[in-house]
């Protein structure tokens, strides 16, 4: 999986990130040896339970935390090269929305200056064109005018996540990381906020990276699909492809509990997961595997092509030879 | 059977200049035994019911009708030294960490409500303890370890073993799966499900997730703008929804469709709490809106089943039977 053209789109190769543990334990892994491309104009919808490096490669792609090795590629831009001042004039490029809009907002200031903020930071347009783009983007995320000097905590959480797209939005970038921005709000709320970002993503063209351990909420609003496990993935494919044709033991597993839905359903659980470190010569999902063999405790499996097209990708050593 | 928790025509509103109804016109019943499920979406009064059975109610707040648990009618407040409800009732919150005392050992916080509430022996009492902890199952050096060393999904059990031990008649769980991943959420609730059968316990769950509802309550409750617009056995709600706001909810849900589906149903607006308007609340909202619907009240009644309550004068047709 060798990048051939990095000039546009999200790629990264081999990122390794590894936490470091208190009482001489060993470090945690973060991300393992990890690549991911992400096509422009795509979303590439990430799922994995909590701990799985989801979020950590996030911050990864943004370089807001140091990676131990790999490269990134972000539209042609070498991330892991930049300096400090380049980063940051190439950081309007790239933005990221959170779970939890109202940690996310300064309680203290009002939301239209929220909203400006990334504008006047990167020194975008005159206090004039700045104000006109500001109604634009309440109009654009389906915010009303009226609400623009209120402060956050007056708004609801629906409004609260729409003021954090726009801000996301402000400054056009051209990759969007949403990280669970939806998995705080009520249903009816998710569904529109959902609705919202797709209609976005058709409109304005962004890459987007989607977070979330929802797999209803991932078939959604991905065109690509992957799964995440210990900081690997495990699988990756077209979303029609991986919703239909599931071929990771981890991914079968997954889908049978959200298809369960109401039935109570088997699910590894971080809970109980043995945090260990997967760099021993096995495939990190060989203890909860329902599938497993003699040999996936001895050989650690390689992301590969199991199909051309759809492009379906899977780490598994029932696939290998 | 007689209910164990009776709440009848149970209305609050909180102090301040818009003064407003925060829960309207409430009547529940729990059964023993039985698991009741109250859904609605956040700011539509889920928890200030809660905090009313459990007498934790902010001062100043106007409240009328009557709580009655266990055939005794319950006090607002506590008082020092008067029966209250929170003699009845135990409750979880959504965040485990914030109720537990990060400096004392999980093992010593749960001895104490255990010394406090059971008539046990002190030698029994370290007995009672494993107990708790198989019960809610946590193995059992967790008594020695302090709250921080625990996932947010232990902390939730060390919770529930701190509600067990109250020996309470009914345990009020409020959001209690909210700030846990999904896997974790799965544990708690079907420990909660597994508890309330074995125990026999009676629960009453509040949670803006249908879902989670569906896996543990046997009856449940829609709530919007602190009213009750339907009221049916778990299984009714879900097949055959007739508030369109609960068919909405129900849709809403993100499921994973045979096709990827071009755009999500749901609800359009959201629900506006701060006005009080003269006729139903759900009106500017609903699908299925009549002119009326915008002047008069819809009541909750009750289809001729008899067992599903709904309060809408348009409500959803029932599913025709296929022959």
């Amino acid at each position: 999986m060798k990048p051939a053209d990095t000039s546009t789109g999200v790629h990264a190769n081999g990122l390794m990130k590894l936490w470091p543990a208190s009482n001489k334990q060993a470090p945690r892994v973060g991300l393992n040896n990890l690549d991911l491309i992400i096509p422009a104009g795509k979303t590439y919808g990430l799922v994995g339970e909590s701990g799985s490096g989801k979020s950590t490669l996030a911050l990864a792609l943004l370089r807001l935390i140091k990676l131990d090795a790999g490269e990134i590629w972000i539209n042609g831009q070498a991330i892991q090269t930049l300096s400090q001042a380049e980063l940051r004039a190439q950081r309007q490029h790239m933005q990221l929305i959170f779970q939890n809009p109202l940690a996310a907002l300064d309680p203290r200031q009002r939301i239209d200056n929220a909203i400006l903020e990334p504008l006047a930071l990167h020194k975008i347009g005159t206090a004039i064109q700045r104000r006109q783009q500001l109604r634009n983007l309440f109009e654009l995320v389906g915010l009303s005018q009226s609400l623009a000097s209120r402060y956050p905590h007056q708004l609801s959480g629906g409004q609260q996540q729409r003021v954090m797209i726009a801000r996301a939005l402000a400054c056009r970038p051209s990759f969007l990381i949403a990280d669970e921005p939806v998995s705080a709000l009520d249903a009816p709320i998710q569904a529109q906020i959902l609705n919202l970002l797709r209609e976005l993503q058709a409109e304005l063209g962004f890459t987007m990276l989607f977070i979330s351990h929802d797999l209803a909420v991932i078939q959604f609003i991905a065109d690509i699909v992957g799964v995440m496990y210990q900081g690997e993935l495990l699988e990756q494919a077209n979303n029609e492809a991986l919703f239909n044709n599931p071929c990771h033991p981890y991914t079968e597993s997954l889908l049978a509990a959200a298809g369960a839905g109401m039935q109570t359903a088997r699910l590894n659980s971080h809970d109980q997961a043995p945090r260990k470190t997967p760099l021993t010569g096995s495939c990190c999902y060989s203890a909860g595997c329902l599938r497993g063999m003699a040999v996936c405790s001895q050989q650690t499996p390689t992301l590969r092509y199991i199909n051309k097209s759809p492009p379906h990708w899977v780490k598994c050593l029932h696939y290998e030879n | 059977m007689n209910p164990i928790v009776s709440i009848r025509n149970l209305s609050i509103s909180y102090p301040g200049a818009g003064a407003r109804s925060a829960v309207k016109h409430i009547n529940m019943d729990i059964l023993p035994g039985q698991a009741v499920g109250l859904v609605g979406e956040s700011g539509c009064g889920k928890t200030t019911l809660a905090l009313a059975l459990m007498g934790m109610l902010p001062p100043g707040c106007d409240h009328r009708g009557e709580i009655i648990i266990s055939g005794q009618k319950v006090d607002f407040y506590q008082r020092p030294g008067q029966p209250s409800a929170r003699d009845h009732c135990a409750m979880i919150f959504q965040n485990p960490q914030t109720s537990l005392n990060p400096v004392i050992s999980i093992g010593t916080q749960i001895n104490r409500i255990i010394q406090r509430y059971s008539r046990l022996k002190k030698s029994a009492i370290p007995d009672r303890l494993a107990e708790l902890l198989m019960l809610v199952g946590l193995p059992d050096h967790c008594g020695k370890l302090y709250p921080h060393e625990l996932s947010g999904g232990m902390q939730q059990r060390v919770l529930l073993a701190m509600a067990l031990a109250r020996e309470a008649s009914i345990l009020i769980a409020d959001e209690p799966t909210t700030a846990l991943d999904a896997g974790t959420r799965l544990q708690i609730l079907n420990l909660l499900k597994q508890l309330q059968e074995k125990q026999n316990l009676s629960l009453l769950l509040i949670s803006h997730d249908l879902s989670a509802i569906a896996r543990v309550c046997q009856q449940v409750a829609i709530v919007y703008q602190g009213r009750i617009v339907e009221q049916a056995p778990q299984k009714l709600i879900y097949t055959q929804p007739r508030h369109p706001y609960s068919a909405g909810l129900l849709a809403a849900i993100p499921k994973i469709h045979p096709k990827r589906p071009r755009k999500l149903q749901t609800l359009l607006g959201e629900a506006n709490h701060a006005t009080e308007q003269s006729g139903c609340g759900f009106a500017s909202r609903c699908p299925r809106r009549e002119a009326y619907c915008e002047q008069q009240l819809p009541p909750l009644n009750a289809t001729l089943e008899k067992n599903q309550h709904f309060a809408c004068f348009n409500p959803r047709p029932l599913p025709t039977v296929r022959k």
